[in-house]
Order: C-alpha cells, then structure tokens, then sequence
C-alpha cells in the first residue's frame, strides 16, 4: 500500500479531530438539554408535542422516513450478508479445514515436510492447555491429482478416522456431509474405498463400484500412485468442500509415508471458540522445547551411559571457551562426535576411531548412530566427566528418525534451562513467536523462509489469526455499504434541513405563540429536535424489520450453482448473520446524523423572538 | 527427473573404453554419474514445451549457465512473459528463486517445482544416482539384461531407491551397449505404477563429449500430458564467475 504524504496525513488529522470535537460539542450540547427539561419536568411534554407535529405533517414525515428506513435496511442487509459470509467462511468451510486452533510443525531436513514426529506428546500438551476441546484431529490431507473415466482434477484427498466407529457418522455430520439418495455413508469403511461430492463423481464420469486413480507427492517428495474404489457419493456442498475426497486416514498416512505415531499437524476444536487466544498461548508456553539430548552408550564397548548434545554452530566458540579441547580439529564439530576424556579412556576411543552410539528411541526401539571421534575434551565441570557433543549438522541428520525415550536422567541434567550451555544446545524444535494478524504470520513464515534453517519450527495459531483476511472482507464489505449508505444520507441530510427550514418558516408563528406561553429556548430546541429523532428511529426500525424480513426470504430460495459463487452460499441458500451489536451501532449512527443535522435549523427556531415570530406572516 | 538433468548436461562417455570394464549396475549408475561431470563451464538455451491435455501448449524459454567447478547454477526465464525475469541461483549447497515482481528471493526446496515444470529444486543437486539407486534384484541377480530398442543395441536396467527423498522410487534405464548413453528411462512410483517416460532423441557431440540437445517426458499416468525440452547455442566458454550472485541475477531480470 503506498505510504500517504505526511502533511496531507496531518491535515486530515486535524479535519478529523476538529470534525470529531464539533460531533461531540453538538451531541453534548443536546444531552444537555435533554437533562434539563427532563429536570424541569417537562420531557414529556415536549415529546409528545414533536408525535404530534409529525403526525400533522404525515406526506412528508412519510418520504423522509422511507428514505431513513431505507438506509437502514441497506446498513442491516449488507451487514448481514458480510457477517453470514464471515460466519460461512470461518466456521463452515476454514473450521472444518484448519480447526479453531492448530498446532502445525515444518521439519526442514533433507526436505520440507508438515511434520509432528511424536503425535502423542504434543495432543497430551493441547489437551492441557485447551481442557474443554470437543476434537483434536490430525491434519492429513493432500493435494492430489485425481483421475476417473473422464477428466482429470486436482482434488483434496483427505484422510478420516474410518475405524472409529462410536464416532464415524457424526465426524461426517459435523462437516456437513450426507451421502447421496442411494448411497451408504458405511461403505467408506471398506477396505480401498473413497467417498467423493456428486459434482466432481460427474465431473469425473465415476459412480460407485467404479476406480479413480490418484497421484501425489509423498513428505520426502516421491511421487506415489494409488486407485480407489468409489465407495460412496456425497450430496453436493460448498464449492470447498466439493474438492475434497474421503479415505481411511491409516491407508492415507501410510501411503505419504508416515509413520503411525507421527502426524503433518494437529487441528483443534473447541466448543467455545471465544477462548481460543487463550488456549494458543497457553499451549503456545507449553511447547517452549528441551535440548535435544541423546541418552545412550557406545554399543559393543563400556555400557556406561552418558548424556550427547547437539551443539549449535554458531555456539562452538562458546563450548571451546568452556571446555578444554585436548585433541581433534576445534573448526570439525559440525560433522563429527566430541567425547571426554573420562568416555575416551573407557571405550578405549581416540580422535578418528568410529564409534557406535546406541539409544533407545521413543517407538522405534534400539538405535544405532554411526560416528567417526573427532575430537576428545576435558569438561571443565560445564560438562558431565562422561558425556559427548556432536554438531547440528549430524543432529538435523539423525535426530528426527529416531525421537528418544522420554525420562531420561542424564539428558534431564543438561536439559536444566539454568546449565551453562543450555543456549549452546540445540532445542528440540524452534518455537516461532504468537501472530495475531494473517498478515503478521505470513511475514513471519517468509521471514522463516528466506533462511537457510534446519530442523523442526513449531507454530501455534488460531482460526481467527491465520484468517483474519476473512474478517477484514468483512469489514471490506462493511465499509462499501457504509460508504454507499452515508452518500445515501448526505442526500437525506439535504432533506431533512430542508424539511426543517420549511418546517420551522411554516410554523414560525406556532414558535412565537409558544414562546409567548412560556416555552423556552431549550424546549422549543427539543422540540423540533425530537420530531427529526423520533421519524430517524421509527423509520430504522421499520428498515430493521424490513431487512430482517428480506434476509429470511433471501436465505430460503435455494440456489443451484457448484462454480465460485457457490463458495458464497451454504449448502445453496445465501447465509445472513445478525450481529445485534452491528444493528445497535447502525441504528446510533442514523440518530446522531439527523441528530446533529437537526440541531442548527432547531436552533434557529429557537432563537426567533416571540414578538417577531407571532408578527411573522407566510409570504 | 535425475536423469532429465543428467540429460541436459550430459558429459564425455568414451565408447573405447566400454569393451574392457565390466559391465553390471554400479558401473552403469558410474556412468551416468560421469556423464553429469561437466569438463568446462556451459551456456546454453533451454526450450520445454508444455502439452497438457484439453490446453494450449506453453512454451517456456529460459538461458542455462552452469559452472561445476565452484557448484553454481544459473538459470533465467526469458518467456513467457509471466515468467520472464523470473530466475533460480544455485551456489554450492545454496538454491535461491528469484521473482521478479516482488523482487524478492526465496531458499528454494529439493521438492519445489522449477516454473511449475516438473522439474524440482533437487534435480540440480549433485547428488549420484550411485549413492541413490541400486539395482534391483532378482533371483539374487541384477535386473540387467541386453535387448533392442527399436535398432539400437540397450542395456537395460531396473533400479530402485537406497533413499527415501528421491521422487521416482524405481526406474528402468534403457542405455546403449556402445556409449552408454541413456535412450530411454521409465519411472516408477514406490508401488511400481508407471508414472513419467522420458526418451533421449538427440544428442551431439561437443568438444568431445556427447549432449543431449532434444528429449521428450511423457506423463503415463495422466495420459496426454508431455512436454519436450530441446537445448540450443550449447557454449563451452569460460563464465564470468560474478554472474553466480544475487545482484548478477537480479541485474539480469530487469
């Protein structure tokens, strides 16, 4: 967005500010006659007069009111489509996609890959921190090249938990997905078989019982085939839910090449979403990562156990300061083992001698890592007399495959966050900082992406962050009508200072003859104050009712469209939310306006002199 | 798409030599590892043509410099105009895309796609197809045996991955019995559906060394699919060795 020129900025501050002070100054100054003629008593008095002023006058009160009523309609009306289209985006089609919450991890190896390597620990952490969660849910789908007996399409496939049959059917109602008539909804838990939206079954000339062909790339980037049975055929749905593809998750995850206790990402549900920047952060606090030791001994020599630590590169200066490095190459860390003497001596190791560190891994058993001794050091206390470092570059190589075993003593020792080197560690992962805004967390995942890193980087998001682009459409839609409905009411502006003029000319004698009776200035003020206020009201709550009427309507005609506008609708009717907040803003808005527009001819009125304006004849 | 690189750079392979070795996987995967050895630097322009099916044909042109002595790539679009300034920058373990309407670059993944091509960011790693493939093994036998293809005496060849970050898991390299030069590869995924064929129709001598300069892909799973990449104005001069940088790669998309 092009930056605005600063003086032209600093004199739109000052219109702003000074147009803000006039509002206020106005809308004070009627509240305050409001009080005292509500003190005096006499409120009522002068209310009731304005009724029946305009009900005197009903041609006109009746033009001005439709254009007023009409205003507000517009306001109500596009304000709930924006929220229906916000509500329909967020919570029908990105819910269902990404969750309220979403816990997703980039593991930056070999290969980019969405990875969570250890799916149990990090659920147990969400659980914590989100207790009234309704769903955690792994995040398995992919992009896939789709092939029937017709045309080819890039679909969705994605993965669902066929074998858990307690919670089967309702997992596809709360996505809002029925079978087709003839269809069974069952049939998907057939070993081979995927369920597909009518559309895209047409699309690619497939029914049931008939195979598709599907293409996609694993998380280590090969390309893998497979053919599904066509299992069962879905009612159509929204223009995204329609892309998507259904296929038992274990088959899925098996065949990208995950392992079953590993994940691409988790996705949360909550049952209050109010709470979900709450729970983020809380399980955002929860991911703050350990080092990354290793707990092993060297296999086929001494079975003492001891602690390896992956050192950062840009740390080995501060290790060397630390440690004294008695034989090997202080510029090799980053590709080789660094052993204490106390390990050297007892495993009868030197600089050069290969080396087998075993350890026991969380799932996958006994591991074996294969070093070549680069170097043999004196701990110097910072370090346990039996203990070894190796370089990130070996860490980012080995690390990952094999998760270790949790509890172990001697990695528990280096991993205290107060040890000496604990900044010298690699973690376990990069936790990347909360974003509140898409914006902000895209700049922060290109930010990640214009390093070289390596390794694991974990983010935590909401729904409302990572799509917050939805609710600035919103507000996008929102100001379209603001603006089309104040250039609307600039011209309703014109209307009712001229309907006051001619008003107050009309009945300047009326004014002299109340005066001479005792009305003040003040309520004469009010009086025609309250006419213009109280045809605003009656006419937004006409719009409202109106708009309210027009949007039941609207939501009840079925629309049949699969292309792009179908994206705006639910299940093919247009959806409108009322925010009552919305109404009660507009509705303020529309009074303070005629308010303040108002104010100056009922001013003027008031000021008349009572002589002068009983002596006032009509010309 | 290993061997689609192998292809576009392809090296000196000396027929006299053939007679004597011993001809089993690992000294074929050696050859096709010999063949990626560039002697001198190369330019070169590089056309694919792009068929998919029920589409128009996109064609995409981009200028090729490459340098192994320092392990740098260049490569610049030059058409269409939605791709032209675009560029990718290889500098040792370093892979860059540059954009030209963002002016921005970005570190480019082994498994990102190169100009929506099928070629990835991989492809330009100087990894060895002998320390990623093996033969494939049958009855205790490699799967290598001697047949025709079309009139021309093959080798052919069944190998499978060593690694799990390559993108065809198998492969059946089809290579003549005098140069060793590759005619056709099938590749095939991790459940052996045939996914992509590439065939060699050209190749040319220059400065002593065979090149590839036409071949053609051909999408077998999504049938209609191909593109064909023909090289031209093959050079072996010297490159200036600034043009490896960002600002070089920059200064050339304006």
């Amino acid at each position: 967005m092009p930056s605005m020129n600063p003086v032209v900025l600093a004199l739109l501050s000052v219109l702003g500010s000074l147009a803000g002070l006039f509002v206020l100054i106005t809308l004070g100054v009627i509240a305050w006659d409001v009080i005292q003629t509500t003190r005096e008593g006499k409120l009522r008095l002068v209310s009731s007069l304005s009724v029946r002023n305009l009900l005197r006058q009903k041609r006109r009160s009746i033009l001005l009111g439709t254009a007023i009523g009409f205003g507000m309609m517009v306001l109500v009306i596009v304000g709930g489509f924006a929220a229906g289209l916000s509500d329909l985006m967020l919570n029908k089609v990105f819910a269902l996609m990404a969750g309220h919450m979403e816990v997703a991890i980039s593991e930056r190896t070999t290969v980019k890959a969405a990875m969570i390597r250890d799916r149990a620990r990090i659920a147990a952490i969400i659980s914590n921190g989100a207790p009234d969660h309704t769903e955690i849910r792994d995040n398995l789908g992919v992009f896939s090249r789709v092939i029937g007996n017709g045309k080819a399409y890039t679909l969705i496939v994605i993965g669902v938990p066929v074998s858990n049959v307690d919670s089967y059917e309702k997992g596809f109602l709360d996505y809002n997905i029925v079978a087709a008539p003839g269809n069974d909804l069952w049939a998907l838990t057939n070993a081979g078989t995927c369920g597909i939206f009518e559309e895209k079954a047409k699309k690619l000339n497939v029914k049931v019982g008939d195979s598709i062909n599907v293409r996609f790339t694993k998380i280590r980037g090969a390309y893998e085939a497979r053919s599904y049975k066509v299992g069962c055929i879905f009612k159509d749905s929204s223009f995204f839910m329609n892309m998507t593809v259904y296929v038992d998750e274990r088959d899925l995850k098996k065949d990208l090449g995950y392992q079953p206790w590993e994940t691409p990402g988790l996705q949360v549900m909550l049952r209050d979403t109010s709470k979900a920047e709450r729970y983020a952060n809380a399980i955002h606090e929860a991911l703050r990562p350990s080092a990354a030791i290793l707990e092993g001994q060297f296999a086929g020599r001494s079975q003492e156990t001891f602690a390896l630590a992956p050192i950062r590169d840009e740390s080995r200066s501060n290790l060397l300061q630390r440690i004294a490095l008695v034989s090997g190459d202080p510029n090799g860390l980053s590709n080789a083992l660094w052993i204490s003497e106390a390990l050297a001596r007892e495993n009868g190791l030197s600089v050069g001698s290969p080396a087998t560190f075993r350890y026991q891994t969380k799932y996958a058993g006994m591991r074996d890592l294969n070093f070549t001794v680069g170097g043999v050091y004196q701990p110097k206390g910072v370090l346990p007399a039996r203990s070894a470092v190796y370089g990130a570059d070996l860490h980012h190589k080995y690390y990952y495959d094999g998760i270790p075993a949790e509890h172990q003593k001697k990695a528990a020792e280096l991993q205290a966050s107060n040890h000496p080197l604990a900044d010298a560690f690699v973690p376990e992962w990069t936790l990347l900082p909360r974003t509140k805004t898409f914006d902000a967390q895209r700049a922060k995942l290109t930010r990640l992406s214009s390093t070289k890193w390596k390794g694991e980087a974990v983010d935590v998001r909401t729904l409302k962050e990572s799509e917050s682009f939805v609710l600035k459409l919103e507000q996008v839609l929102n100001t379209i009508a603001y603006s089309g409905v104040l250039i609307m009411f600039f011209i309703i502006v014109i209307g009712v200072v001229n309907a006051l003029r001619m008003t107050i000319r009309e009945r300047t004698r009326e004014i002299g003859t109340v005066r001479s009776m005792g009305m003040d200035r003040r309520e004469v003020r009010l009086l025609f104050l309250f006419e213009t206020v109280s045809l605003s009201f009656f006419a937004c709550v006409a719009g409202l009712v109106v708009g309210l009427i027009l949007m039941g309507l609207g939501g009840l005609i079925h629309i049949p469209s699969t292309g792009i506008f179908s994206m705006l609708l639910d299940n093919g009717h247009l959806h409108f939310m009322v925010r009552p907040l919305n109404v009660i803003v507009n509705l303020s808005l529309i009074l303070a306006i005629t308010a303040i527009t108002a104010f100056f001819p009922a001013r003027r009125a008031a000021n008349l002199h009572p002589a002068e304006a009983l002596r006032h004849t009509a010309s | 798409m290993k061997t689609v690189l192998t292809a576009l750079f392809a090296s000196l392979l000396l027929a006299a030599t053939a007679a004597a070795e011993t001809v089993n996987a690992e000294f074929l995967l050696k050859k096709l590892d010999l063949m990626q050895k560039m002697g001198s630097d190369i330019t070169a322009q590089v056309s694919i043509i792009q068929q998919r099916s029920g589409q128009a044909p996109r064609k995409l042109e981009s200028r090729y410099y490459r340098r192994d002595s320092d392990d740098s790539f260049l490569i610049l679009m030059t058409a269409p105009d939605a791709e032209k300034g675009n560029g990718y920058l290889r500098v040792g373990d370093n892979m860059w895309v540059y954009r030209r309407n963002t002016r921005s670059f970005q570190h480019i993944n082994r498994d990102e796609s190169i100009s929506g091509t099928d070629m990835k960011g991989g492809d330009f790693e100087k990894r060895k197809m002998a320390d990623l493939y093996r033969a494939v093994m049958t009855n205790g036998r490699e799967a290598l045996t001697e047949e025709m293809l079309g009139s021309r005496p093959v080798y052919r060849l069944e190998i499978i991955a060593k690694v799990d970050d390559v993108t065809y898991p198998r492969q059946i390299i089809w290579m003549t019995k005098d140069t060793y030069l590759p005619l056709k590869v099938a590749n095939y995924s991790g459940n052996m559906t045939l996914m992509v064929s590439q065939y060699y129709l050209a190749y040319q001598t220059i400065l002593g060394r065979y090149f590839p300069l036409k071949m053609v892909t051909r999408d077998e799973f999504e049938k209609g699919n191909q593109s064909a990449m023909e090289i031209s104005g093959v050079d072996t001069s010297p490159i200036d060795p600034r043009l490896f940088t960002k600002a070089k790669l920059e200064e050339f998309s304006q």
